[in-house]
């Protein structure tokens, strides 16, 4: 180089010197590192292209089933994050042609990280506040999100064509995961696309390398680049088209994805829950012989209880009611039988649809630690979910049942729609219009039977079809006069029966609008007058001066869930009820605020119905989150989780569950955001003005915050090492200089910064100030490891002295001083 | 700049001839003592020193007093444009008698030499010179012959007539460690110009008292040996890269001017009785340090360095 310098400067005249140095210096300055960045450059965009289109391809998939605005919020603030780091990068050193090493290195860089770490981790924050309003995905998709943003993080910051290929690798990865697990068509655009881009990528960065161990006398041009790309497309597709037809398992995955796990045209996606892992095949292996509702089954014939059994099990038997009594000697225990397998007298009556709340003690039952082993059957769908095996409407003070009904109206219509080569079917003459139902969304679910004795299938509330696999027959099912589906003419549902259904949601919003049409309120007059008195005192204080509606109805659901106290046990209710028969049970939960869940939902039943809302008692199980399965990814209904709540009448056939007993979680009520944010407005208002305050209250007292934590931390400054200790207080200067409104500029050395304030602090902190900058540069720039003791005593001194107070009042007089 | 209240560990010896030498130089220009500093530290540093300034201000005398501080030798060339290399490096002539040829040395086999007007002389006889700053050697008739171990020279420029003269070429300017302006004095000092004049005419000291070139060599190799810790250094890299990258420059600091700048910041640091540099050091000698080698585009050197110093965050004790 300084030979090139010594001629140019002997050739020429002092004018054309300048120019024609710096284009020789310039020419000269394009080294290695600099061809890297440019190169580099070059294939930032490529890879750029194909992060973005994986991410477009995995929020295709995510909008079939989450919340646009949550997709778009997330997608904005994650982009917001990564331009800001890239500019943030940029702007520190302003010129491209500069190293990656030279980029990362400076300091100034460290906000660009923290911007960069922030976007990566906003679908993790984002997910509990989707989650919150109703949305929100499952840990894989947002580890896969993760992915996506992280692969164009990667593509935008990196400064390495290691990591660029890092980034090319994840959105590929991304784009074939989104593939598979896409149910739309157009994801497999977006594949091709990314391949296509891919490619493009590829020959364009690596033709030197192709090049090199190609022959010598090849000329790369842009043409040929685009023409040996095309022809590779094409030779790929047309020999893809030609083999295909020859190779059985491209022949099925022509059809469909995945089609050995239910594919994307088979039945519902629940198949798709892994390879050889289908509910079907679980069952054909245990019982080959067994799957499906078939005569044949040799479960059919059993002679274990009924459904009345779980019931008896969990809360004991129905207490008996002696219509006469007898001279009777007592037996022996040694002459008594055992109870194990017999059925109850409950159990047998002629319809089995009664449910008495007056019950004996249960006796004691074993914890259950085998959910598999102990499970009647299992549950593939939403955690907490209701599944209603009886519906009662009448209450004579102590059973309920569905004696009021009239037999001629016992079952209703069942439609059946084929849908591929499988017929569904659904709850006939629903003729009301879709647009006042209080039911949105489809969520497909299945149960599947294991030990369950009953005829009746249990199933939620909104259910809109439902199938068995290869049943095509409408008469195997029926729906009873309780509106509960059930498979007649038989004892109880055949084991390992899988019974797909497609569930609704609750529409929170048109729920509102449907349940003000009520009735005018009943007397129950079966029940004693205190019982009465209390259930309609209570009702009315639940429901204060709320307008008639869903808001009432929430009212009393929620006062006693609030208030009265869940014990499963019910030892205390059955006993003082014993105690004192001529009370009843259901007062005596009304004076202890205590009990089992069906006195519960028998009080909440009744009060609702004296408020004038339609309403009936339910019995079935409760989905139990604890009983999740996470092997099957299915959740166990164990005889523990019979359950019992309400359902009300919103009118045109509608019958919406509600859950009063504390412990259980509410029905899944679905409502758009904007609808949760305008029902909480008043929260969200309160909380904002709350951060706010807060927020301005510790802006105003920062200066004081800062000391009072200053005072506090001091005895850990003896902790540290002499290093450490200036280290700290250099930060808290820094801090106190910024809280005074004379921040350190970047450029300005501490020294040079604090000399100001020298001739207007007081002669010792003046002094001491000056000791700790001494003692700082020898420990910082001179080797030294060691403070003396007057050092020391001068960084206590500053701690203490050099006040954001101090500070500012230093720059107040500096500042007269000038004006004067 | 502050100087600390207890020195670190540069000798006493080193101290005390420091002392002396500042007295010394302050005492023939006088209110000039920052100025001084930086003349004295571009000494330490082994460098050399371009003095672009109006005629009259000082310069010969200061070059004079540094050489009499030292009991130096010390030579003095007037640059003209019939100048020749010869007349700056010495000749090989015959002698009719000895039939041998004998070498004439040329006024840089001294220790202090003051290039007056050094724009004013040919390119030619310029590259003479710079290779004997460069390298304090100088290469006749095919063989290289040394030059003083503390050979410094002390070049001027007159910055207001430009006619007929030769600009040092960039690439020349590189050689010298710093420029400096001197500039006039102010209004006292002037009165005491004017006493020291007439006092001047009864004195007969020339020299300082137990200053030597050896003491100079000392001191120099001492101020080499100063410590610069690893973030101060990466803040002088940060600099560095700064001018490249920096708008208005033309033509940003080489590493040769990266490895003066360090020097002179140690020189500086000895200056204050510190064996470690700190950022203060650096920052402190920046201006006549890089100016002499910057090339920018219209702004004046100054204030574009003083903007790079700004921007460049400085380490803190962090």
């Amino acid at each position: 180089m300084s030979n090139i310098l010594l001629h140019a400067s002997s050739s020429a005249a002092s004018n054309e010197v300048v120019p024609k140095l710096e284009r020789l210096v310039r020419r000269r300055a394009v080294d290695s590192i600099t061809r890297d960045s440019r190169e580099l450059e070059r294939r930032r965009t490529g890879t750029i292209s194909m992060a973005i289109v994986a991410i477009l391809l995995l929020t295709h998939r995510r909008l079939s089933y989450d919340s646009l605005i949550v997709i778009a919020i997330e997608s904005v603030c994650c982009l917001f994050f990564l331009l800001l780091s890239a500019w943030l990068v940029r702007r520190s050193v302003p010129r491209q042609d500069v190293g990656a090493k030279e980029l990362w290195s400076t300091k100034s860089n460290t906000w660009s990280v923290l911007f960069m770490i922030a976007s990566v981790a906003t679908p993790w924050i984002a997910n509990p506040i989707a989650k919150q309003l109703g949305n929100g995905n499952g840990f894989e998709m947002v580890m896969l999100t993760c992915l996506g943003w992280g692969s164009l993080a990667i593509a935008l910051l990196s400064f390495q064509m290691r990591t660029l290929s890092l980034s090319v690798i994840c959105s590929g990865f991304l784009t074939l995961f989104a593939t598979f697990i896409s149910d739309s068509p157009f994801a497999l655009w977006f594949s091709l696309l990314w391949g296509i881009l891919c490619l493009w990528w590829l020959v364009n960065n690596y033709w030197s390398q192709v090049e090199t161990a190609a022959a010598v006398g090849i000329q790369p041009a842009r043409f040929q680049r685009i023409v040996f790309t095309l022809f590779g497309c094409i030779v790929f597709l047309v020999g893809s088209s030609f083999v295909a037809g020859r190779i059985p398992v491209i022949r099925k995955l022509k059809a469909e994805l995945m089609p050995t796990s239910g594919g994307t045209t088979g039945k519902d996606s629940a198949a798709r829950s892994g390879v050889g892992n289908g509910d079907a095949l679980v069952a054909a292996k245990k019982h080959a012989t067994s799957f499906g509702a078939v005569e044949t089954d040799i479960f059919l014939d059993s002679e274990k209880p009924s459904l009345f059994d779980v019931f008896s099990d969990e809360f004991g038997e129905p207490k008996k009611r002696l219509q006469r009594v007898e001279r009777a000697q007592a037996l022996s225990p040694q002459n008594r039988e055992s109870e194990d397998g017999k059925s109850t007298e409950g159990n047998r009556s002629a319809s089995g649809s009664e449910f008495s709340i007056e019950r004996e003690l249960p006796d004691e039952r074993k914890p259950v630690d085998d959910l598999v082993g102990e499970s009647l059957m299992f549950w593939q769908g939403e955690s907490g979910t209701h599944l209603a095996a009886q519906r009662f409407s009448h209450f004579d003070g102590a059973t309920w049942s569905n004696a009021e009904v009239n037999s001629s109206a016992s079952t209703r219509a069942i439609e059946c729609t084929v849908i591929g080569k499988q017929s569904w079917y659904g709850p006939g003459g629903t003729s009301v219009q879709n647009s006042i139902s209080p039911f949105v969304d489809s969520l497909p679910e299945a149960i599947k039977f294991t030990r369950y004795r009953s005829p009746t299938i249990p199933s939620r509330q909104g259910m809109q079809l439902w199938c068995i696999d290869q049943i095509d027959q409408q008469d195997f099912f029926e729906i009873s006069f309780d509106d509960c589906l059930m498979m007649p003419n038989r004892e109880h549902v055949p084991d390992y029966t899988v019974v797909r259904m497609i569930n609704s949601r609750i529409d929170l919003e048109r729920l509102e609008d449907l349940v003000r049409n009520c009735s005018p309120g009943r007397s129950h007059k079966q029940l004693s007058d205190n019982c009465q008195l209390a259930l309609n005192q209570l009702a009315h204080d639940y429901a204060g001066n709320l307008p008639r509606g869903w808001q009432q109805v929430q009212s009393v659901v929620s006062g006693l869930r609030s208030q009265f106290v869940l014990d499963r046990t019910n030892e205390s209710v059955l006993r003082d009820s014993i105690a004192n028969s001529e009370s009843g049970v259901l007062n005596q939960f009304l004076l202890d605020r205590r009990g089992p869940d069906y006195l519960f939902a028998t009080a909440a039943t009744l009060m609702l119905d004296h408020l004038g809302y339609r309403t009936r008692f339910v019995a079935g199980f409760y989905a139990n989150p604890n009983h999740y399965v996470a092997r099957e990814g299915e959740i166990a209904i164990l005889p523990s989780d019979a359950h019992a709540w309400l359902e009300i009448d919103v009118g045109h056939g509608y019958w919406i569950p509600l859950e009063p007993s504390p412990g259980y979680q509410t029905p899944p009520y679905s409502a758009s955001i904007w609808y949760r944010i305008k029902q909480n407005r008043w929260a969200i208002a309160m909380w904002t003005l709350a951060f706010s305050s807060a927020a301005l209250c510790l802006f105003l007292l920062r200066s004081l915050l800062v000391e009072w934590a200053s005072w506090i931390a001091f005895p850990v400054l003896f902790l540290l090492n002499d290093r450490l200790r200036i280290s700290w207080l250099t930060w808290l200067l820094e801090l106190r200089c910024r809280l005074a409104g004379i921040p350190r500029a970047k450029g300005i050395l501490l020294r040079e910064h604090l000399h100001r304030f020298r001739t207007i602090l007081p002669s010792d902190l003046s002094y001491h100030v000056q000791l700790y900058l001494e003692s700082a540069d020898r420990i910082w720039f001179g080797g030294t490891s060691r403070l003396s003791k007057n050092d020391q005593a001068a960084i206590a001194s500053v701690w203490h002295g050099l006040t954001t107070k101090a500070l500012r009042r230093g720059s107040k007089r500096m500042t007269e001083g000038q004006l004067a | 700049m502050s100087a600390i209240h207890e020195p670190i560990s540069t000798s006493t010896n080193d101290k005390h001839s420091i002392d002396l030498l500042r007295s010394r130089l302050n005492q023939v220009l006088l209110g000039k003592a920052d100025r001084m500093e930086l003349v004295i530290a571009c000494l330490l540093a082994g460098g050399h020193l371009l003095l672009d300034d109006l005629p009259g201000l000082g310069k010969t005398t200061l070059a004079k007093a540094i050489a009499r501080c030292f009991g130096a030798k010390f030579a003095r060339i007037q640059c003209t444009p019939d100048l020749l290399p010869t007349d700056v490096t010495g000749f090989n002539m015959f002698n009719q008698k000895t039939r041998e040829f004998e070498f004439h040395h040329g006024p840089v086999f001294s220790d202090i030499l003051l290039a007056d007007e050094i724009n004013r002389t040919t390119p030619r006889t310029q590259s003479a010179l710079f290779e004997a700053m460069a390298e304090r050697q100088v290469t006749i008739d095919g063989e290289s012959r040394p030059l003083s171990p503390v050979f410094f020279v002390i070049a001027t420029q007159n910055p207001i007539e430009s006619h007929g003269a030769y600009p040092l070429p960039e690439a020349q300017l590189d050689r010298f460690s710093m420029k400096l302006e001197i500039g006039y004095p102010d209004r006292a000092a002037q009165i005491a110009i004017l006493n020291q004049v007439d006092s001047q005419h009864n004195s007969t000291s020339d020299s300082c008292e137990s200053l030597s070139l050896d003491t100079l060599q000392a001191l120099q190799n001492h101020a080499q040996g100063i410590r610069i810790a690893p973030a101060v250094q990466e803040y002088l890299v940060d600099l560095c890269e700064a001018t490249r990258n920096h708008e208005s420059v033309s033509l940003g600091l080489s590493p040769r001017g990266m490895l003066i700048w360090q020097r002179v910041a140690r020189a500086w640091a000895l200056l204050q009785n510190r064996d470690f540099v700190i950022p203060d050091d650096i920052k402190a000698v920046a201006i006549p340090v890089v100016g002499v080698r910057l090339i920018t585009r219209g702004q004046p050197a100054s204030s574009v360095i003083e903007s790079i110093l700004k921007e460049v965050e400085a380490p803190s004790y962090r």
